[in-house]
This record gives C-alpha cells, structure tokens and sequence, in this order.
C-alpha cells in the first residue's frame, strides 16, 4: 500500500497529535509533525511530503512566511500546501469549511476529519491546469 | 494673527482714529438744531483730522447710506443716532440701524437721561448712550475712540469664537472617526486573539470526537449518543466564535472590488481648492493596468484627502515649487514589517501582489525623532489650530482595517515627505493579462520600523 506523506506544521501539539492519530488510522497515510515553523523547511526537505497542512498562526515565521518560503524553494514549490486557519468569518467559508485564498486552499478550525481527508485528497489530485 | 477687518470686508475702525484718513460719521438726526449742535461739538473735538460727518434725517434716509446700492455703505467708521425719528421710535431704531450697519459701532444721543434705557441700549448693541445736553467735543471725542476700540474687540472676538467653533467641530468629527476605528481596531485583534485560543482546543475535541466516532457507533446507545452530543457542544461553541470574527470584520467597511486609481482621483478632485488656494501643482504618475483592489471606497478617499491636505500644509512656507507626486503601481513585497499584535491570515505577506499609493511632497519632511509618533493619536507637528493631530492615526487605522500598510519617510532628491499606502491585489483587472504580468514584477519593499 502505498501511503501518502502528510507534513504537519503545527505549534499546537494536542491538535497536530490528534490529526495524526486520526490520519495514521486509516492507514492511507504517513504523518510526521513539526512544531517549530522555523524547522519547517529542512523538516520538509528531508520528509519529502506528498501534501503539507500549515497552520497559519504561529510565533517566529508564520504560515504565509512558511508558505512564501516553500514557494521559494525549487523543489518544494511543487508540493500542495494547505492552510488550517482559525481565522475564518462565516462570510469566507463555504459548506465544506474550506476558503480559497487565491491558489492556496485553506481549511477553517475546527474541522471535521471527514472533511479534513476530503480537503486532503482535493490537494493531492493533480490540479486542472 | 491678521486682524478680523480684512476677512469680513470692512475696513479697520482703528484706522482713521488716531491717524490716516479722516473718519467719516453718519449722524442720524431730525432735529435741526441738535444736529447743529452735534455737529459743531465733533469740529471742536481734537481729531487728527477733521471728521466728515453726513447727515441723515430719518431711518428711511438713513438705512439709504447704509444700503449695499449705496457706494459709501462700507465707509461710515461710527454712527451717532438719536433714537426718536420721524418714522421710527425707541429701541426698534437701533434695531433697524444695526442690522443695516453690522460692523458699523452705534452711539445713541439722546434727549434724556434714562438710565435704564441706556443699559436696555447698550445690551441691545449700542456702544454707548450720551444725553444731548451733556455732550462736549471731549465727550464725543471718547466715546467715539472707546467705541472704535469695543467694536474692534468685539470683532476680533467673534472671528476667534468662529475659529474655535470651527476648530471644536473638527476635533468632534475626527475624534468620532478614531474611536470608531479604534474600537473596530481593538475588537478585531480580540476576536483574532480569541479565535485562535479557542479554535485550536476545539479543534483537537473535534478530532478526539471523530476518532472515537465509529466506535461508538458500533457500540450503540448511550456510546453513539454521547458522541452526537459532543459534536453539536463543538459546533455551538465555533458559531459564536465565528460569530465575533464576523462582527469584527465586516461591521464598518463596505468592501468593493475596484481600482485603485479612482478613489485616488476622486480625492485629488475634493481637494482641488485647496491645491489652487495654496498654488499647488498635482503631478499625476498613475499606472493604468493596475489589478483591483477590495477597499470601502469612501472611508480610503477620506485618507487620501487627509494625506494631500498635509502634504498641501507642509509646503506652505516654501520658497521653492510645490509640486505633489500622486503615484500609483504595483509590484511584489520584498519585505515586510509585520504588526505581531494583529492575527490575521489575510494580511500582506512577503512575495504578494500589493497595490501602493505614494504621495511624495517637497515640504520640509519630518525630523526622525518624531517620525516614529505620527500615527499616535494627538501627536502633531502643526502650530497650534491647525492640526488636531488625529488625521493620521485615524488614516492607518483605516488602512489597518483593510490589512494594508500604511508607511512614512523622508525622501531625499528631491527632498521631502513620501507617504505610501500598500494594499494587496486581488485580481487584475481586465485587459491584455500578459502585458500585465510583465509589469507587476517590480519588486517593492516596506521598510523595517524602527523601534
């Protein structure tokens, strides 16, 4: 079975911990967390991640400085990035909890794991170009 | 301070007291006789001219010199009016004699001694109120300087009264714009900082919840139940949250998608006496593809005003050419000087798209020591009246609420203040997309502030 590499980029451990367990679970995917966003880059570099989940608020770099970071880098400017924000109005999400900040897909806390793993497999799909 | 004469377009009593021209006197009087006698006590007086003194014999007559038709309306430095006319009686007189001669002092000469109707008189507006049969050339003298001077304060007063019911209507005004904005301000950083708090231990109980979901669905009743209920405690609890952020978001601005360029040439255009008043060339450099942006456009117009009417202030005492430099354009966020009190995924980031307007002035700029306090409220490097020190705080509030950046600097060569206000693209705006793209990669930057 080939699992699918999910690099969590999160300060929040009990959040980032229980995303894992639930993703690990079904067995479709291989998760590792990173919870210093400075570490983000060699932590991708080295893990190799198939898709990313960035939080957006953390001290030191944020998710769009982790973000526009990623972009940056030749070889990681290619893997799906998606953004987990608490900072969402009702106005900005549509049912499935998910925003599009222009190309990043964003997701709004607390999601569901359904809609998680759906959010997931949309970023993985290769994208209509 | 100039004196209150010139701006309401009579000229200065004062004038022609001591020295100058002659002072020229309306004398309002029916009775022969005592305009006789009036008249013979002002050419034995000791003016240091002569004084020309014009007669009228009834208010009819009178209020005919005072006439705006009539050419020497402006010219009468003081009235002398008795108030028992053939065709007017009493304190309706003065009455009718002020409110064709403003500016105009009044002294009632009258034929008796009523002392309480000199007090009534002088409440209503005369200067003073002498008895016939007392007058002297002295008296009259006197009274008439004293009453140029009472006049002159008085008109000095009420011009400095205006300025400051002005200048108190304007205080109100903007100190009602920053709280507005402060408190749109302050209630945003809640609502992110409490947001992020709670959404992140909900959204751990969310994944405790889905992870023991089918578990307990195949356990069944009360395991199942249990979890539904926890479910629906999450989603309670994330539509208030949702709720404050909302609040605090959308409450005072009315987003529209739009282009920059036109707010920025509709507030050149509200502030176009100004530019004339103080001989200001606005020297326009605006970018026409420019992609859009998502702006209140009135409350941005209102900052832009605010920017122009200091950089207009600024080059007031300058010698040199006053020239503003309205410049708009776009390019890509090289650096960024990030506000760690705001949370907010939206906010400008290094490598976006933003939109800036730069207006640059050739005033003196401001010393670096105070360029540091300008967005604090009060702060204000005007003389006293004519700032209050409020525009600019108010202005980066503004353009905080839109998640721009709003930057100050001195510039050199030429030498100056530059203002510039970053706001992120949203889309470009329709025309030839490549053409565009080739454009927007000027790289801009936002300089680091300094603590």
């Amino acid at each position: 079975m080939n699992r699918k590499r999910i690099l969590i980029i999160d300060d929040d451990i009990p959040l980032s911990q229980t995303m894992k367990i639930n993703l690990e679970a079904t067995d479709d995917y291989e998760v590792l967390v990173e919870k210093k966003s400075s570490q983000a880059l060699s932590a991708a570099r080295e893990f190799k991640p198939d898709l990313i989940l960035l939080d957006v608020i953390m001290p030191d770099l944020d998710g769009g400085d982790v973000s526009a970071l990623l972009q940056s880098d030749p070889i990681l400017h290619s893997v799906p990035v998606i953004m987990v924000t608490a900072l969402v109005s009702n106005g900005e999400t549509g049912s499935d909890l998910t925003v599009a900040n222009g190309d990043t897909l964003m997701v709004a806390k607390p999601i569901r794991f359904e809609k998680l793993v759906a959010a997931i497999e949309s970023g993985l799909s290769p994208h209509p170009v | 301070m100039n004196p209150p004469f010139e701006s309401s377009g009579i000229k200065n009593p004062e004038a022609n007291a001591s020295s100058g021209t002659a002072m020229r006197i309306l004398c309002i009087e029916d009775n022969d006789g005592d305009f006789a006698l009036v008249k013979e006590h002002l050419l034995e007086a000791v003016f240091d001219h002569k004084p020309e003194v014009i007669r009228a014999v009834s208010l009819k007559d009178a209020i005919t010199h005072l006439s705006p038709d009539s050419a020497d309306r402006s010219e009468f430095d003081v009235i002398l009016l008795d108030l028992s006319l053939p065709d007017s009686f009493g304190p309706e007189t003065l009455d009718r004699v002020d409110e064709a001669a403003v500016h105009v002092p009044i002294i009632i000469l009258s034929g008796n001694e009523d002392h309480d109707l000199a007090v009534k008189m002088v409440k209503r507006g005369a200067q003073d109120y002498l008895p016939k049969y007392f007058l002297s050339g002295d008296l009259l003298l006197r009274s008439i300087l004293y009453a140029l001077e009472r006049q002159r304060s008085r008109l000095e007063m009420s011009s400095l009264n205006n300025r400051l019911q002005e200048a108190t209507h304007e205080l109100k005004t903007t100190q009602m714009q920053l709280i507005q904005a402060e408190k749109l301000d302050s209630l945003g950083r809640l609502a992110a900082g409490v947001a992020h708090e709670v959404k992140n231990p909900l959204a751990t109980i969310q994944m405790g919840v889905d992870f023991f979901r089918t578990k307990a669905e195949e356990l069944g009743n009360p395991y199942d139940i249990m979890v539904i209920y926890m479910q629906e405690a999450i989603e309670n609890a994330d539509a208030i949250i949702r709720g404050m952020v909302d609040y605090s978001r959308s409450d005072d601005l009315e987003l529209k998608t739009c282009n920059l360029n036109g707010a920025v040439l509709k507030a050149i255009r509200m502030v176009r006496h100004e530019v004339l008043k103080q001989n200001v060339r606005i020297k326009k450099e605006m970018r026409v593809a420019l992609p859009a942006v998502r702006i209140d456009e009135a409350k941005m117009v209102q900052v832009f005003i605010n920017i122009l009417m200091n950089s207009i202030q600024a080059m007031k005492g300058c010698d040199g050419e006053r020239v503003i430099t309205v410049k708009t354009f776009c390019g890509k966020l090289k650096t960024i000087d990030r506000d760690l009190g705001r949370r907010d995924y939206d906010r400008l980031r290094v490598e976006d798209l933003a939109v800036v307007l730069e207006i640059r002035d050739l005033g003196p700029g401001i010393t670096e020591d105070r360029l540091n306090r300008v967005f604090e409220p009060f702060f204000t490097t005007k003389p006293t009246g004519e700032g209050t020190g409020l525009g600019l705080s108010v202005a980066k509030n503004i353009v905080d609420l839109h998640r721009g950046y709003f930057q100050v600097s001195n510039v050199e060569d030429p030498k100056g203040l530059r203002v510039q206000i970053f706001l992120k693209a949203r889309e470009l705006t329709r025309g030839p997309m490549k053409r565009q793209e080739e454009q927007l990669h000027e790289e801009i930057e936002i300089q680091k502030h300094k603590p």
